[in-house]
């Protein structure tokens, strides 16, 4: 019983994880087969956004993590300098 | 959930649909096809200055590549150095190869949101109430809407010619923006070359599927890349590098 429903409070974080997984192998520019149109990476910071949400929303569970991605992807636009940029310490 | 449809509803939805009755309400001839032309290039001239910049430095960083390969080389087990000794470099030499995501981000819904927009709004199928609704109250709501391009072409259905066409569009570009580094390794080349080929294959099989109203705005948000990365190349043959 206990093990049903945790897997049932973890079903939000586990799609989440999924969907950004496949974002990862078909679309991004940085970690997909994309990636050879930018050989010098696409991602302003690093980790690149899609990975530093997947760390984000592992470690800080769906809805702080959703919120950290969030303000990351507002971070990454063309007039902030490039960084290192890592998850907040948990 | 209903906070977040809530959201994209105002954010996103609305404003493309108030954004296209506009245009249909002011320009002469009312053609919904125009209206899309319009619109597109709209989006495209709000996301330029982030693509312009990306595309401006691919030539500083060719002449960098030398410098590039040692670092990767020297930081081969240490991404995080390989990332922070990399950014000090284009620091450096003032330029900064790197996109932003959000640009990026924000394509995908937009491009949804487009699609509800054709999907809803230009439905013959559907009383002009219902399709309208959302409307701002200070533009006018149009008796009936045409879902014609040049009253020809019936955007509100698939087009298997305007996919295709979008198809041609997308690998012209792809063309266009791919690297030419003589000394790619076996696996970028074959990466490479699924981009230019497999993905707009992919957009052809999507795009003849859906209101043709979306492969239109495809074709035009692509030609308008392609004109950009054209002026770009030009103007650098002009300064002499």
């Amino acid at each position: 019983m206990e093990n049903f429903l945790k897997i049932i409070f973890n079903l939000p974080k586990r799609l989440l994880l999924l969907i950004i997984g496949l974002y990862q192998v078909l679309l991004s520019p940085d970690h997909s087969w994309l990636k050879s149109a930018y050989p010098y990476g696409y991602c302003k910071h690093y980790p690149s956004c899609s990975e530093y949400s997947k760390l984000a929303i592992n470690n800080f569970g769906f809805i702080k993590g959703s919120l950290l991605s969030l303000k990351r992807v507002v971070k990454c636009n063309p007039f902030v300098e490039p960084s290192i940029d890592l998850i907040p310490n948990p | 959930m209903a906070f977040i449809s809530l959201l994209y509803n105002d954010i996103i939805y609305r404003p493309l649909l108030n954004l296209l009755v506009f245009f249909y309400n002011v320009i002469p001839g009312h053609d919904v096809g125009v209206v899309i032309i319009l619109l597109t290039l709209l989006i495209r001239l709000v996301l330029a200055p982030s693509f312009h910049k990306s595309l401006k430095s691919q030539k500083a960083m060719n002449d960098l590549q030398p410098k590039l390969n040692e670092l990767k080389e020297k930081y081969k087990n240490d991404k995080e150095g390989q990332a922070k000794a990399m950014m000090a470099l284009y620091k450096d030499n003032k330029i900064n190869p790197l996109s932003s995501c959000l640009p990026l981000v924000i394509q995908l819904p937009v491009l949804i949101g487009l699609y509800q927009v054709f999907r809803i709004a230009l439905n013959p199928a559907v009383d002009i109430v219902t399709r309208l609704k959302g409307l701002y109250p200070f533009v006018n709501a149009p008796h009936s809407i045409s879902p014609f391009l040049f009253g020809l072409l019936d955007l509100s259905k698939p087009s298997i010619a305007l996919g295709i066409i979008a198809g041609l569009a997308q690998f012209w570009q792809s063309k266009l923006m791919m690297p030419k580094t003589p000394g790619q390794d076996a696996t970028a080349k074959a990466m490479s070359f699924q981009t230019t080929y497999v993905l707009p294959l992919v957009s052809v099989v999507i795009a003849i599927k859906l209101p043709a109203g979306l492969p239109l705005y495809w074709v035009v948000t692509t030609l308008f890349a392609v004109a950009q990365q054209y002026y770009i190349l030009r103007k650098k043959q002009e300064t002499g590098n």
